[in-house]
């Protein structure tokens, strides 16, 4: 795949949408395992026109990852995630492979108001903190550099037993190239049975990224984005076995870009609540 | 509040409706030529949930709005009394309403010592009359009630018991298949209490999953219980205490005499059975984890009357995990008494108290009375609560006065413990107050929200 603007799909923010915005209550806590895969190939160019690339070049990766999160009062939550992903890059002539771990975060989310308590609008400031260093020969698991994220979040019941989620936020990598980044998305969420055992979940989200950088080649991971946008459609179906646990499948496509990878991926995770 | 043009008698029953549902009473002039329209009085607190500091005011915002077709003058009086109805501050402002006209007014009392008080606004106009009740809390925190707790409080209840242990509980537990569901296991239990009465309740276990967290709900004056099938998150097990529901083989008083069987004789009160009953029923739930319940995470919960009896176990028995009731009946029955005769009717339960001390004139006073009651009274038990609590007041309940039920409140030394008012709610509490009551229980127990 030729190393063009890239595509940052944090795989993560699927599991994320299973319980963003609600509190997960004082004394309670959440494990969140999850396994993603991502694939792309072809991308949007500069003025957000579809790109083909020849045969022989794509990239795909997987990532293993754990998010916890435990809740320190009724209104304050603290999160930790920690990656492990494989890139492969592959393109005409030869291929790179990385392993390692990503970005860990770690946040603290604290619950503004409750609206009858059936809806929460929340704040969110989370540290990014990459395990991994950058060097010029490989393909790099990230930005490579600290970065720091705040967002607003309002969640909760929406109509018939249907629930909601949407959540607007900036943030911005400390390299003089940044990228700083707005963020954003959008999740509705249907159970599909009176028991509420199964569940649909439907989401859109994106991320608008702004860098001094402008050189649209980049490094061999589409996952990063420097000066470019992506919207994605997210659909997911979940299960609960128990009121502890519950496992999501979900597939999600980029559907609009510019200086961005035109991916696709879907994802395995498990809620556990104890 | 609507207003029509009505006759005497409509508008004296709508007053007394309005005043049994909201406090407020409404009078209108009956003149058939009387211009027509209504008045909407709103009466906004100050302060979130009427609650006040002794350092400050009590602020009120009262909003007034005519649909009349006609300009109406007139006057805007407010008065401050206490629970009991002595009038601590009163004042008054003139009022000019346009035609289909509004108005604001700022009211402002001087600051009052803690205490829960009634403020009257009274709106007198050409054409209409109304007065809008509500009640305003002063530092709650710092409501004081006496204590009368007799010296032989504690040997008294070790007492009961002592007896109660000597009753073989002989607990038969039946699944109901009619009401069992796929979500939700139904059965219905038997057990032997006190005096060998037989008492009756039901658990609901959820079908998936095992170690459920049990919520032991315990009953309102004369409210049979129900299984409790939607709360997908917990076991619980609803008691019908003797003369209650499903339990009255042999104790079976009229409603309106249960709470004065036998009250002459502190050892029979038809009460001491009742608190052991519920001290029974949490043996039964201790005694069968095998149903799927975890007997390490037990709430009691009561509204009412169920609030005293959930006062009552969880400070004679420290099995229980948490505590939450609302709107206390019989707390600080002393007061509380003194309260419900202060009403221009006296209100219930008291005036159920009068009748029999008016029946019983001579042999049984009111001295008596309140010195059985001294044995049952919940603010005698709350000291000797050490799980966390949760209590819900409705600052317009004229059946567990608000002064009684901080005053017991006051009197919890846990060491976690807080309330919710509904400024708005007599003897109920609202949906934010349920919703919330939800979350604290998941809190209290660790059930995943």
């Amino acid at each position: 795949m030729k190393k063009r603007h890239l595509l940052s799909a944090l795989l993560l923010v699927c599991t994320a949408k299973a319980y963003a915005g609600w509190p997960i209550g004082k004394y309670r806590h959440i494990i969140v395992p999850s396994l993603s895969f991502y694939y792309s190939k072809n991308y949007w160019d500069a003025n957000g026109r579809k790109v083909v690339t020849g045969a022989g070049n794509q990239f795909s990766s997987v990532t293993a990852g754990v998010t916890a999160g435990y809740g320190l009062s009724r209104r304050t939550d603290l999160y930790v995630s920690l990656p492990f992903t494989t890139l492969e890059n592959k393109f005409v002539g030869g291929s790179q492979t990385q392993s390692g771990l990503g970005d860990a975060t770690v946040g603290l989310s604290y619950n503004i108001a409750a609206f009858k308590y059936k809806r929460y609008l929340s704040v969110q400031g989370t540290v990014i903190a990459p395990l991994y260093s950058v060097n010029q020969t490989g393909v790099p698991l990230g930005y490579g550099t600290v970065g720091a994220e705040g967002k607003l979040m309002f969640s909760g019941a929406f109509v018939s037993s249907s629930y909601f989620n949407m959540e607007a936020g900036y943030r911005r990598y400390f390299d003089n190239k940044g990228p700083n980044q707005i963020v954003y998305d959008v999740n509705i969420g249907t159970p599909l049975d009176e028991r509420k055992k199964n569940q649909l979940t439907f989401d859109v989200g994106g991320v608008t990224s702004f860098s001094s950088n402008k050189n649209l080649v980049v490094t061999g991971n589409p996952n990063l984005v420097y000066d470019g946008y992506y919207v994605k459609t997210t659909a997911s179906y979940g299960h609960k076995f128990t009121n502890k646990v519950s496992v999501f499948a979900s597939a999600f496509y980029t559907v609009v870009g510019r200086n961005a990878s035109i991916g696709s991926g879907g994802s395995l995770f498990m809620i556990y609540k104890f | 509040m609507l207003l029509h043009r009505v006759t005497n008698i409509f508008v004296f029953a709508g007053c007394l409706l309005l005043l049994l549902t909201t406090g407020s009473v409404a009078f209108a002039q009956e003149d058939a030529d009387d211009p027509k329209g209504e008045i909407f009085m709103e009466a906004k607190p100050g302060h979130k949930n009427a609650i006040f500091s002794e350092n400050g005011s009590i602020a009120y915002k009262l909003k007034v709005k005519s649909t009349y077709d006609v300009r109406q003058d007139g006057k805007l009086t407010y008065e401050l009394l206490t629970d009991d109805w002595k009038k601590v501050w009163s004042g008054s402002t003139s009022v000019r309403l346009g035609k289909n006209g509004s108005g604001t007014y700022n009211v402002r009392v001087p600051q009052q010592k803690p205490g829960v008080y009634r403020l009257h606004f009274a709106l007198n106009l050409s054409y209409y009359d109304d007065t809008v009740r509500r009640v305003a809390v002063v530092s709650p925190e710092k409501i004081v009630t006496e204590s009368h707790m007799p010296g032989d409080f504690d040997s008294f209840w070790a007492k009961a018991k002592d007896q109660l242990g000597k009753v073989k509980p002989e607990y038969t537990v039946t699944e109901d298949v009619k009401q069992s569901n796929r979500d939700v296991r139904v059965y219905k239990v038997e057990m032997r209490s006190l005096d060998n009465v037989k008492i009756r309740g039901w658990l609901t276990v959820p079908t998936e999953g095992k170690n459920w967290p049990v919520i032991y709900k315990l009953p309102g004056y004369n409210i049979p219980m129900k299984p409790e099938t939607d709360k997908p998150d917990f076991a619980v097990f609803a008691i019908d205490v003797r003369g209650n529901g499903m339990s009255r083989d042999i104790v079976a008083p009229q409603a309106d005499r249960y709470n004065v069987t036998n009250i002459e004789n502190r050892d029979r009160y038809i009460y001491r059975g009742v608190y052991m009953d519920c001290i029974r029923g949490l043996d039964f739930i201790m005694s069968h984890a095998d149903l799927g319940l975890n007997t390490s995470k037990v709430a009691v919960l009561g509204g009412s009357q169920g609030a005293t009896l959930a006062v009552v176990v969880a400070a004679l028995d420290k099995r229980v995990t948490a505590c939450t009731f609302e709107l206390p009946l019989y707390a600080d029955m002393h007061d509380a008494y003194h309260i419900g005769t202060s009403f221009p009717k006296t209100t219930w339960p008291v005036n159920r108290f009068q009748d029999y001390l008016k029946i019983r004139r001579g042999s049984f006073t009111e001295a008596k009375f309140l010195a059985v009651w001294d044995y049952y009274d919940p603010q005698n038990f709350a000291s000797k609560i050490s799980c966390p609590v949760l209590m819900g007041v409705g600052l317009l309940d004229e059946f567990c006065p608000p002064r009684c039920s901080f005053g017991m409140y006051n009197k919890l030394t846990t060491y976690q413990k807080e309330f919710r008012v509904a400024p708005d709610k007599a003897h109920e509490m609202n949906f934010d107050y349920f919703m919330f009551q939800l979350l604290w229980l998941k809190e209290s127990l660790r059930v995943p929200n």
